[in-house]
């Protein structure tokens, strides 16, 4: 840490005086003057010690203000372009604590945090949602948050598909409001849209409507409703101060959070960040050692990352041929070299266990686990027409099965999963030949349906969209042609209607019914092989703060850079 | 001649991005679905943000002519909605700095020691100054970065290991800012300085170890001239020339910045930028920072060229 940080970060401003912001940028630059010219004599005799006594350390303050510096490296790299448009590619992570959306979902166990709305009602057919919005918020200018304001986002995410990453307005038929209501209705009976819905985020009506171009706007000076407000912003480090208007500034601790815009992992070792987010090797001893007291991590099992296979090309469209594959695979062993020691193997289900242990259908035999045997494998293979000979399978031609697996090459931890799988495929007599072209390439094979097989997650908002996004034979495409979903192309007619059902159930036991017998399509038939649960890699220190997401206490996954951190900077409390 | 390379240059730069696998669309949802599954339906969406290709690929290859004309380079992919003539104009004056510089700062003192390393060949400073340019010159650049930024920057703590300039500063016209760029251009500019110096000395020592053992300088010195007059202006003079024609494509490729300091420093210049561009398809972008680039290599060669006609009366003729 360098001494402009320290002295900048003593300087603090309360919101709502300007002035005294100004009197405390001016003190600080005449700091940062001082000690850039010592720094630069210092330098120049090449005096370490003096830089060490020049630069005193920060004073331990804990009574008073908080500040969090937030170590996600915020898509920098190397500098930052100002852009806090909630509906951006390219905004910046602090985004997410100035916006609220409706409500929250936890994506570990589903559940819905309040936030804009109050509460909420889905009609009996599913065909609508009404919202109930919460009293007394007001947007950072002053100015009241009221049901136009929902209503002008939704309407403005219909006008600019550009803006409507969910594509919500594929499911919604108007959304009307009026004071504090807003109904939402469906084009047809769909409860899964609910979270989706409620999940966007909400702007004012009064700035927004007045932007010439919403898709190209960068929204420098943010007007919201959430817990942060936009502080000091330069190219290599922003920082968000506390909204003392928020509706519930009490739960609200954190006086100021700092997002650096690069972050390396000797960064996040040697720094000490409060709230970092990275995959360390070893955490125990690289980032708990550094500070046994106050470091934590905490890295619940994520969506799961799965084998995509392309069940419109031969041999793939062979569902024993796809049961033979799975059967062939060491899961544990795949995860163990990929996440170093730090993933958990994936159930065929397609749920993310043990956090979604609720939706399992009992009748699926070790929690849909599948182990490694090479024997059950080669029965399978047997049956899809494919015979051992000489130490290789061979297909009804006499060939030697091959198959072409496609992973990105910036991804370390997937290219060494294609590596072990490789060697398995090999002992049941498959020959893989992996291929590591640009995250785009792959990107685009899959979409188009040139790829044999390839990794991908297996995840969305509900399990209605985690199914969807695979099985679901209308949102794919033949070979050649873009899909928009279900890139492995498998098509069922009876899966489409237990999705529909699915889509219209609102009633909670009917829903997890039918969850299972989507379940027992994910083990009938393979579609997709899951593999290891994706990682969720938050690293805490509890220096300052208090209350991070724990696995006695999992109420956010951890992640700074979604909707989820609103859960984490509303419930941290003050330490000691 | 020049503008004929020039045009081939544009519309090499034309066709190329438009070669690589995979859509602009596709890379950005690549980058979204690193960190986390991404809806179906995305897709349509960011393709209509990017907006798809105009006209016939004749078309397009006019409009792209007509806009370059215009400066108007249109919008990154990768950093929507901002402007691709101002990513370039933001990265490239960093890039000037610290490569620009210590180019010209390398090969001036690269030279000098060259020069004086041949004169004295064979002597104790030859000597440490051509094993030690030998052994500099085989170690791999990003090692040397890296060993700096360890030993200067992490363990010792003297030099900031990121950045063009502290984490609070907004770059602006003041002493502050200026100190504060210079403190933190030591490191890299240290690593290009070391890396960059042994070539330098070397080519030079060689170079006037040869024209040394010319007649004329025998004849300068039969002559009686000062052994400065003659190292200087008859030997140097000539060795000089190849340098120069390295130097000018040393300088040329200044603006495409050193990708590797550039990275390993994290320094904002063009050389980084290059490599956000080309990781995420971003077209716009890429097209601009090639056109700049091969437009100073040119420029530089061309200039070389002049160069070499007043510092060789021989090409005059």
């Amino acid at each position: 840490m360098s001494c402009s940080q320290r002295n900048s970060r003593r300087c603090r401003w309360p919101v709502s005086e300007r002035s005294s912001r100004n009197a405390c940028v001016m003190r600080r630059s005449r700091m940062k003057l001082k000690s850039a010219v010592r720094r630069v004599a210092v330098t120049a005799l090449a005096a370490s010690l003096l830089l060490v006594a020049g630069c005193s350390p920060p004073e331990d303050d804990a009574s008073s203000k908080i500040t969090l510096s937030i170590g996600i490296g915020d898509d920098g790299p190397p500098t930052m372009v100002k852009n806090f448009n909630p509906f951006g590619t390219d905004n910046r992570h602090g985004t997410f604590y100035m916006y609220e959306p409706l409500f929250v979902v936890n994506t570990i166990n589903s559940e819905k945090t309040p936030f804009l709305a109050e509460s909420f009602e889905v009609a009996d057919d599913a065909k609508s949602v009404t919202f109930t919005l919460r009293d007394g918020v007001t947007w950072t200018d002053g100015e009241d948050f009221d049901a136009e304001d929902v209503v002008f986002t939704f309407n403005m995410l219909k006008e600019y598909p550009a803006l409507d990453r969910g594509s919500l307005w594929s499911s919604i038929e108007s959304v009307t409001g009026e004071d504090k209501t807003v109904t939402v209705e469906f084009t047809g009976p769909n409860a899964p849209a609910v979270s989706r819905v409620g999940e966007t985020l909400i702007v004012p009506e009064h700035v927004w409507s007045e932007v010439d171009d919403p898709v190209t706007f960068i929204n420098e000076e943010p007007v919201s409703t959430g817990p942060y407000e936009l502080g000091a912003f330069s190219p290599n480090q922003y920082s968000l101060v506390k909204n003392e208007d928020y509706w519930q500034a009490d739960s609200v601790v954190a006086d100021e959070l700092v997002f650096p815009s690069t972050v390396s992992e000797l960064d996040i070792v040697n720094k000490g960040y409060d709230w970092a987010y990275s995959f360390l090797p070893d955490p125990k001893s690289t980032w708990v050692g550094k500070a046994p007291e106050t470091n934590r991590f905490w890295w619940p099992p994520g969506a799961p990352t799965a084998l995509f296979l392309n069940n419109a090309k031969p041999p793939f469209d062979n569902v024993d041929f796809r049961k033979g594959l799975s059967l062939s695979l060491d899961r544990e062993d795949i995860s163990e070299k990929a996440n170093q020691g730090w993933g958990s193997v994936a159930s065929q289900s397609g749920l993310i266990l043990p956090s979604q242990k609720d939706l399992l259908d009992p009748a699926i035999p070790d929690k849909g686990l599948i182990s490694q045997n090479s024997d059950k494998a080669l029965e399978a293979f047997e049956r899809a027409g494919f015979d051992m000979s000489d130490g290789k399978l061979v297909g009804e031609d006499g060939a030697q099965v091959e198959i072409s697996m496609m992973v990105p090459n910036n991804y370390a931890n997937q290219v060494q999963a294609a590596k072990v799988i490789k060697k398995q495929l090999a002992q049941v007599g498959i020959s893989l030949r992996v291929e590591t072209p640009q995250a785009a390439a792959v990107q685009q094979s899959l979409t188009n349906g040139d790829f044999e097989m390839t990794f991908n997650w297996l995840g969305g908002t509900t399990m209605y969209d985690v199914y969807r996004g695979v099985l679901d034979s209308r949102l794919t495409a033949p070979i050649g042609e873009a899909a928009s979903g279900n890139t492995i192309r498998y098509q069922d007619p009876e899966t489409d209607a237990l999705l529909d059902s699915l889509k219209a159930a609102v009633d909670e036991d009917t829903r997890t019914e039918l969850i299972h017998q989507l379940e027992q399509v994910m083990m009938n038939e393979v579609p997709v092989i899951p593999i290891y649960h994706g990682g969720t890699w938050g690293l805490y220190s509890t220096k300052k703060v208090t209350g991070w997401p724990s696995a006695e206490n999992p109420y956010a996954p951890g992640t700074p850079y979604n909707t989820t951190a609103l859960l984490v900077v509303t419930n941290l409390e003050r330490a000691g | 001649m020049f503008l004929l390379t020039v045009w081939a240059a544009i519309t090499l730069n034309f066709i190329l991005p438009r070669l690589m696998p995979g859509s602009p669309a596709d890379a950005i949802l690549a980058k979204l679905a690193y960190n986390g599954p991404v809806s179906p339906g995305a897709r349509a969406s960011i393709e209509a943000m990017l907006g798809v290709p105009d006209g016939t690929i004749w078309e397009q290859y006019v409009n792209y002519i007509g806009a370059l004309f215009r400066l108007d380079f249109g919008l990154s992919y990768t950093f929507f909605p901002q402007e691709v003539s101002v990513l370039v104009a933001d990265a490239l004056p960093w890039t000037l700095f610290l490569i620009g510089t210590t180019s010209i700062i390398a090969f001036f003192i690269g030279t000098i020691l060259g020069i004086f390393a041949a004169w004295r060949r064979n002597g104790r400073f030859d000597t440490f100054a051509t094993v030690g340019s030998t052994f500099i010159g085989t170690v791999p650049y990003f090692w040397l970065a890296l060993i700096l930024l360890f030993g200067l920057g992490y363990m010792s703590g003297l030099f900031p290991t990121s950045g063009a300039y502290g984490p609070t500063a907004v770059p602006e016209f003041s002493l502050e800012f200026i100190m504060d760029a210079l403190y933190h251009a030591v490191l890299p500019a240290l690593s290009i300085l070391i890396s960059g110096l042994a070539g330098w000395v070397i080519g030079m020592r060689n170079n006037m170890v040869n024209s040394l053992g010319d007649d004329y300088v025998r004849f300068a010195q039969a002559n009686g001239l000062r052994s400065r007059t003659v190292a200087i202006k008859y030997a140097a003079r000539n060795a000089m020339l190849p340098q120069l024609t390295s130097f000018g494509m040393t300088l040329g490729a200044v603006v495409g910045g050193s990708l590797l300091t550039e990275m390993v420093f994290a320094y904002p210049g063009i050389g980084y930028l290059l490599f956000n561009a080309l990781t995420n398809q971003d077209f716009p972008l890429m097209q601009a920072l090639f056109l700049v680039i091969t437009l100073s290599v040119l420029t530089a060669n061309f200039v070389v060229d002049l160069l070499y006609g007043f510092l060789d009366p021989r090409t005059r003729r």
